[in-house]
This record gives structure tokens, sequence and C-alpha cells, in this order.
């Protein structure tokens, strides 16, 4: 992992415990460890996509980049300027340049302000600016949503999931921020309107240069629109590349499992896989080896014993298993 | 039933069909007539006029309460909810000490310490009527923190005091409202239960409770002027409290309406 | 002998603004045995069709039309006589197993529960069977886990034990409303094969709703797709996506991101949005955003014609819809 001098965002070892609540005067209070190191780099102009289940710590991935809470230990370098450890106000000039998308359409708009107030409200980052200047970018950045001027002295509750999705993209938009961290942005819409969604957000990057962080349980989804994907399990990338070589061939057991669970279209009743046993188990445990040792179909001793890390498969394609040569030579058994 | 009361005392400050003052033994239990139209009580005062200037008393008494343990409450509570961590923690403590004085107890308290009268007793139930809005705010407040579009304004670099006028108030306010048409309602009824006590409003400015009060020892002589004023005093409360509802049901599905 | 047999179903919604109708006409047919999966996007109807053949709809509804249950009309009969049959003869499943179970009951107590109303059985005898059941739905420590209440188990877990209450006294047919929405894609799959398999040993028949066209075709017999309350093209899933004809049918493939097709190709979309169901326009819902619309779509209701055995399309140009491909009617 080079110092690109190219790349917007750069994580490195990010580490995030949430205390719980204490459940005995005697015992220390237990932890849900949601981030156990994870690193990463976005290059400029890119979409990056973190895959993973629910437990997987995504979310707060997306919240610790956002510095929308304390993080435990790490580095986030946006621009290169160092976001970990910054006071509110201090990061708030920065944050013009990088803003977020919100997986609800419903939820993340507040009901009792217009459309106008909410898309110009990430403004407030910039400093003073004229009602003119603000007039005019919040109508262009309606306009490349594919909504009118007119639809900013409207309420949310006046559009559809959809339209409110464009909204909060609008929004994200507004101060032309480098990077725009999605997450889940179209989960929650009908397979239609995510449709005009991916492709209005892939217009966007062409038109305006803007790099994704784009956060997705839809494998699908992530393959069409990005160009990295990182693969995510308790906490820690298990697999990262780039989206061909990760899909066509990849070199660790959880993202084979995923990759086969989805249900395809035309692909008829029969299809071999390995089906995942049990759920996702040790959140509240730091443990010896590998995470996904509880339920990995190739587990052997090595695996409780050693923790693997993300060792290189092919050129910018990384994984984290003691056995990924096998894994691609024989495919999994099991 | 509430606009009614409130022409009652509006009318009043200009009008009354007799004096509520004037004192006069002649004239005393006189029934209904069209002079005085719900009779004179054993002062010789004018009933009618006397509850007619008495609603003038309630309001203006309920609305100060209100207002100083609305303000004060909100205040704290938005506050609690901003903060959390250990101002939060104080707040509640203290609201919930509060809490362990029921309401009509604590205002005889403070009323006995500070000594009787309007003013004092608009202090009482206004000090009462503090934590309970605290609480209130506090509780819908800390939900509306947990809202995506606060986290969206977070992540757009806003503050939390610009955040708790700008989002988190507008949001609130129809929970607000129809609680304090509720603590309207049980502010009349404390301020009735003061001034029965002879801690309220002090004569000769005329005041439901001490209405009320007066006609018990002369309730077999003229049990009309007892049942006047207590009709009074429940009429004030069941509007209020329809009021209440009503604002309830309006209010909220127009604000959280979906597409 | 044909289990249930559906005409001219139709449901209208007594809303503020209006009269919504949620289902048009609708007809449909399901063997004994049969798996049948009803596919749309949000507002088409999949969902109403499930609570009316349930009884289930809400109080401001209308319902026309016949159900027929074993020859018997559903909608003919009294709720005494529908509770007798729910749980018992049909059951479902929903989406959300966090608020189809009731957190304040053990999950022993629920899975207990149509046991203990339909089969009378005694508490000794529901709890065996309940270990049982829950056994069977993979469960692991079955009897240690009738005691525990249900957010204190995982939302795969959860809708295990949504399925084995549904199966409790084994249904001739199972309704899953959108059952694996909710969970993550690997323990999908582990709930859509553990349905398939006691659909099997069962013998039940499914009716599977959703809106993953993955999930159907991977999970089902025959497909239905739904759009703004009717039946648009029902066909064998084994050749249904080789042959898709209505063009929403194409639409709605051609939009969805699949697996394998790479970077460069574009999704295709259908301009518009889902029809809103109290201004359906009085022909065929699909007309505003049809790239084939005439004159005729906005007036007329299109029939469900056959294309092949099996494979129904409602649409006045069949043979235009036919000849083209998504790419052709959508670019």
């Amino acid at each position: 992992m080079s110092d690109a001098p190219e790349a917007v965002l750069q994580v490195r070892d990010l580490v995030r415990h949430y205390r719980l609540p204490r459940e005995s005067l005697f015992k220390p209070p237990g932890h849900v460890f949601a981030l156990n190191g994870v690193s990463f780099d976005i290059q400029k102009g890119k979409s990056f996509g973190i895959v993973g289940e629910s437990g997987c710590g995504k979310s707060t991935l997306a919240r610790n980049v956002m510095a929308l809470e304390e993080t435990d230990a790490g580095s986030v370098k946006i621009l290169g300027n160092e976001v970990m450890g910054r006071s509110f106000d201090q990061l708030r000039p920065l944050r013009q340049h990088f803003q977020m998308v919100f997986q609800d359409p419903y939820g993340s708009l507040d009901p009792h302000h217009d459309v106008g107030w909410i898309v110009a409200e990430p403004l407030a980052a910039l400093g003073p600016i004229t009602q003119e200047e603000r007039q005019r970018r919040v109508t262009e950045v309606l306009e490349s949503v594919g909504l009118k001027q007119r639809d900013a002295r409207k309420y949310p509750h006046e559009f559809s999931g959809g339209q409110r999705q464009r909204i909060a993209i609008a929004r994200a938009l507004i101060t032309h921020p480098e990077l725009i961290v999605a997450d889940e942005p179209v989960s929650a819409l009908d397979v239609s309107v995510q449709a005009q969604v991916l492709n209005l957000l892939k217009e966007l990057q062409e038109k305006f240069g803007v790099t994704y962080m784009f956060i997705s349980h839809d494998l699908a989804v992530v393959e069409y629109l990005c160009d990295e994907v990182a693969v995510m399990y308790l906490g820690e990338i298990v697999e990262k590349g780039r989206t061909e070589d990760l899909f066509a061939a990849p070199a660790h057991p959880y993202t084979r499992i995923l990759l086969d669970a989805v249900p395809q279209p035309g692909s008829g009743k029969k299809r071999e896989r390995i089906k995942l046993a049990g759920n996702v188990t040790g959140q509240t445990e730091q443990r010896r080896g590998c995470a996904f040792q509880d339920r990995c179909p190739m587990m052997r001793d090595v695996c409780r014993r050693e923790r693997p890390t993300l060792a290189e498969i092919g050129p910018d394609h990384t994984a984290a298993c003691h056995f990924s040569d096998e894994l691609l030579k024989n495919g999994l058994e099991n | 039933m509430t606009g009614f009361l409130l022409v009652c005392a509006a009318v009043s400050l200009f009008w009354t069909p007799g004096s509520a003052y004037d004192i006069s033994i002649a004239n005393r239990f006189l029934p209904s007539s069209g002079t005085h139209w719900l009779g004179t009580d054993q002062f010789g005062r004018d009933i009618i006029s006397m509850l007619m200037t008495g609603t003038q008393n309630s309001i203006a008494v309920a609305v100060v309460a209100v207002s100083i343990g609305l303000v004060a409450g909100v205040n704290l509570g938005l506050l609690a909810a901003a903060k959390r961590g250990w101002t939060e923690e104080i707040i509640m403590r203290l609201s919930d000490f509060s809490f362990a004085f029921p309401a009509i107890l604590s205002a005889i308290m403070i009323t006995a310490i500070l000594g009787p009268g309007g003013v004092n007793s608009i202090l009482a139930i206004g000090l009462y009527n503090i934590p309970v809005f605290a609480r209130l705010t506090r509780g819908t407040a800390n939900a509306i923190w947990a809202r995506e579009f606060v986290m969206a304004s977070r992540a757009a670099g806003k503050g939390r005091f610009r955040i708790t006028f700008e989002h988190i108030l507008p949001n609130i306010l129809s929970i607000i409202i129809v609680q304090a048409t509720i603590l309207f309602a049980i502010a009349i009824l404390a301020e009735a239960a003061l001034s029965y006590l002879g801690l309220g409003t002090q004569p000769p400015h005329p005041s439901w409770g001490r209405m009320l009060n007066e006609a018990q020892a002369l309730m077999f002589l003229d049990p009309m002027q007892a049942i006047y004023p207590g009709l009074a005093i429940a009429t004030a409360v069941f509007g209020l409290n329809l009021l209440g509802d009503g604002l309830r049901d309006v209010l909220d599905p127009r604000l959280s309406r979906k597409r | 002998m044909t289990l249930l047999n559906v005409t001219d179903l139709s449901v209208t919604l007594s809303t503020a603004d209006g009269a919504a109708r949620a289902v048009r006409d609708l007809n449909f047919s399901l063997e004994k045995g049969q798996t049948l999966g009803i596919v749309g996007e949000s507002g088409c109807g999949k969902s109403m069709t499930a609570l009316a053949l349930m009884g289930l709809l809400p109080e401001k509804s209308k319902t026309d039309g016949t159900i027929k249950f074993n020859n018997e009309d559903l909608l003919q009969k009294s709720e005494a006589e529908m509770c007798n049959l729910r749980g018992n003869r049909m059951a479902m499943i929903f989406q959300e197993p966090m608020t189809s179970l009731n957190p304040v009951h053990t999950v022993g107590r629920q899975v207990m529960e149509p046991l203990r109303l339909h089969k009378n059985m005694s508490k000794a005898d529901a709890v065996a069977e309940a270990i049982k059941l829950l056994d069977r739905v993979g469960i692991p420590n079955a009897s240690e886990r009738l005691g525990n209440y249900p957010h204190q188990l995982s939302g795969g877990q959860r809708q295990r034990v949504m399925i084995a209450l549904a199966l409790s006294c084994a249904p001739d047919i199972l309704i899953a409303d959108e059952p694996t929405t909710a969970l993550d894609v690997t323990i999908q799959d582990q709930i859509l094969e553990l349905i398939q398999s006691l659909v099997r040993e069962e013998g039940m028949s499914l009716i599977l709703i959703s809106h993953d066209l993955g999930v159907i075709s991977e999970n089902t017999e025959r497909i239905m797709v739904m759009y703004g309350g009717a039946a648009v093209e029902t066909g064998p899933t084994e050749t249904f996506f080789d042959a898709l004809t209505h063009p929403y049918s194409q639409g709605l493939f051609a939009a969805m991101p699949k697996l394998g097709m790479g970077r460069t190709s574009r999704l295709m979309t259908i301009p518009g949005v889902v029809p809103d169901l109290i201004n359906l326009p009085t022909g065929c819902t699909f007309t505003d955003r049809c790239p084939l619309a005439t004159a005729e779509c906005a007036k007329t209701t299109p029939p469900l014609r056959q294309l092949t055995a099996g494979h129904q399309v409602a649409c006045h140009h069949l043979e235009e819809a036919r000849e083209k491909r998504p790419e052709e009617l959508f670019a």
C-alpha cells in the first residue's frame, strides 16, 4: 500500500470498540468489537465498494470515516489531512470535501424543512456565502440529479423514495466534495428506481470526478458500480482487490461463499454451492486466530492459532487467509 | 369550550354585569334575577361577575405558570439531550427528585414557604411544571437525535446548538404544545386548590377556589354558590383536555404523514 | 385437485385520498404441492393478494371475486371460520421476524399457540411437538430455546421460529411474504433451502412473494409478475427468463444488476415511477411508462393471452413485445 499522493482517502488500522452497559458490578463491561484494524486507500475518481453482511462493521466504518463518532485508534486521512483527533469545530471547514448519502430516504431528510433548505445545509461548512450564491448552487445541484428548481420549495413528503434519494445525493454534492461516502444508498429502493439512481451516480462521477466509497450488502450492485471492492467480516477486511479479479477468482472462502449465495434469475434451481452454517458469532470476543474460524469450511488448526493478514494474491489483490492458494486452485470443498 | 372561557375572561376585563368587588350586605343571597344572573353571595357580590373575573385570574395564573415551566423545562431538556453525559444525568436526577413530591403538595409547600398570594402561587405551580417539561423534552429530543437526518446535518458540519434549534425543536414542538394544554388544565386545578386553602389569590380578587371555600360553610343556606365555581373549574379542565386531544390528532399525523 | 383457485380477485382500499385499487381482476390457480412465485415492486399488489387469501385485509377495504380453497369460497366465510383455517390449513410468514413475533412472549409459547388452538393439544404434548418443530427448522438446542424471547435470537433464527409456527399444524398452503428480504444473503440461502425442503417433505403448496427475481427464480415452479395490481405475465420458471415478453417484465429484468454482467454494460431503466394506486389509468396500468403504448392501452385492460403452454401475457401489443428485446424497448 503505497502512500500515493492521488489517494483521496487513506484509512490505516482503524479500530472501534463499543462499550456495552455493565451487566454486573463485578465483571468489567463487555465490548462489541466493531472495527478491528481496517486499512485501505481510495484513489481519485474511483468507486470503492465495501461489502459484507450485518455485523461486519461497514456502517461503523462509514461513520468513522465521516468523523461522526469517536474512533478508538487508527488514522483517517482525507486529501492528506488527518481527521482523527480533531475537534468537531476544527473539522468543519474540511467537511466540504467529504459528504455522505444515507440509506433511508425517509429518515435522512428532516420533514420540517423544505428541500432547498435541506440541500443547502452542508454549505454551513463553507462559511458565509451570499444568498444568490446559495440559490445558484441549490438550483445547480437539483438539476444535476434530475429535479427542477421549483422542487426546492417543496417538502420531503411530497416526493417518492427514489426522488428523496436524489435529494440526498444533491445535498451531498452541493459543496463539490471530492469524496462521497454512500451507505447502502439504493438498498431501500425498488429495482427499477434503483437502476435509475445507480445510473445517476455513474453519470455524476463522470461529470464531476467524484470519488465514491460505496457500502452495500448487494454484490451485484457493487459489481456494477465499483472499480475496487473490499469484503468485510467481523470488523476486518478479509479480501480486497479490483472488482473483476475479485469476483472472477475470489481468494477468501467467505468471499466465495458470499458470491455463491446470491440467487440468480435464470440459473435454474440446482446450483452446487457450499452453504454457510449458523450465523455471525464472535462480535463480543477478542480471539486468537482467524475471524472466520467458526464457520469456514476450510478451517484447520493453524486458523485457530494464527490470525491471517492480508497477503498479496495477485496484482492489487490481497486476501487474509492461510489457504488462498489452495482455494484458488481447487475451489471450496465441503 | 376553551374559546368560551377565553372570551369570558377577555370580556370581563372591560365589563361585568355587576361588580365583583362591591360588598353590599343588604343584597346577600339573592337568587338569580335580572340584575344578578346567578345571584349574589354572602357579601352581596354578584356571582357571575366573580366567576368571569375569576376566569381572568385562573387563565393568567395558568398561562404564566405553564410558561415558566415550558421555557425553563424545555431548555433544560434540550440541553440534556444535546450534551448527554453528566449534564444529562444531573438534570434528570434533579427532575426525578422533584417528581418525588406530588404536584399539589409541592405547590402548597412552596407557597407555605414563600407566603400566600397570587404571584407566589404562580411561581409554585410554575416550578412544578419545569421537570415535567424537562423530562418530556429530553425523551423526545433523544429520539430525534437518533434520526438519520440529524446525522446528515452533523456530516454537513453543523454544531449541536444549531441542530438543536433547527432540527430538534421543530420536530418536538407538537408534542410540547399538547403537553402544555394538559398542564394548563392542571394548573387551573392547582390554582383552585391553593386558593381553596387560602394560599392563592387573596381577597378582594375573585378566585374560583376561594369561592368554593367560602361556599363550603354556607352549603345549606345557598348550595348554588358552591356549584357555580365548581362547574366553572370542571368546564375549564374538561375543555382544555379536549383541546389537547384535538391538537394531538391534528398536529401529529400531518407532520409525520409520508407519501 | 386444484387446491386454490382465484378468480377475478379485486381489492379496493379506502384511503384518506380516495379509493385505491390494490388488486385488479387477478386470476391464478395452484395445484397441490405446486410452488408459485409472485414478483413485483412496491405497490404492485402482491402483499395485498396474500392478505386477501388469508382474510387479513384492513377493515376499510372491499374485496370482489372468488377465492376457492378446496372448493370453498373463502370470501364467503365468516371470521370465525377463517380463524379456523388460519394457522391450520393456511399459514403465512412475513418479512420482519422481529415485529411478527410478539416480543413479550417466549418462543415456546408462540410456537405452541396454533397447536393448542387448532389441535387442542395438552400443554405437555404441545411442548414435545414444539421441540420437534424447532429441531426440524434447524434451531440448535431446541428444548432450551423454548424459554427464549425473540430478542435473544438472531434474525435468521427468528425467521426459522416463524416457519416452525407456520408449519405446526401441517397446512396445505404456505404463503411467504418477502421472508428473506430483511436477512443477509447467506442466511437467506439457508432459510430458502429450509422452506424448499419442508415444502417437498410435506407436499405443501407454496406461494412465495418477493421483489427479488433471483429468489423467485430459484425457488418456484411458476412465476407471476404483477404491476399496478394486475398480473402482467405468468409462466413456468424454467423457461420464463428465456421468453420474457411483457414490456414491464423485460424492463424489470434489464434493470436488475446481475453478477457477471460486468461494469461496461449500462443498466436499463424504465422511465417514470410506480403508479399511484388511487389514480390508476382505466386500461393497462403500465400505459404511461410503456414504450409500446397506444391509445387502446389506456382505454381497455388487456386480457391474459396464452403465448405458449402455461405462459400467459397481458398486453395489447403481444407480438410486437415478443419481437423486441429490452435494449430496443428501453435504451
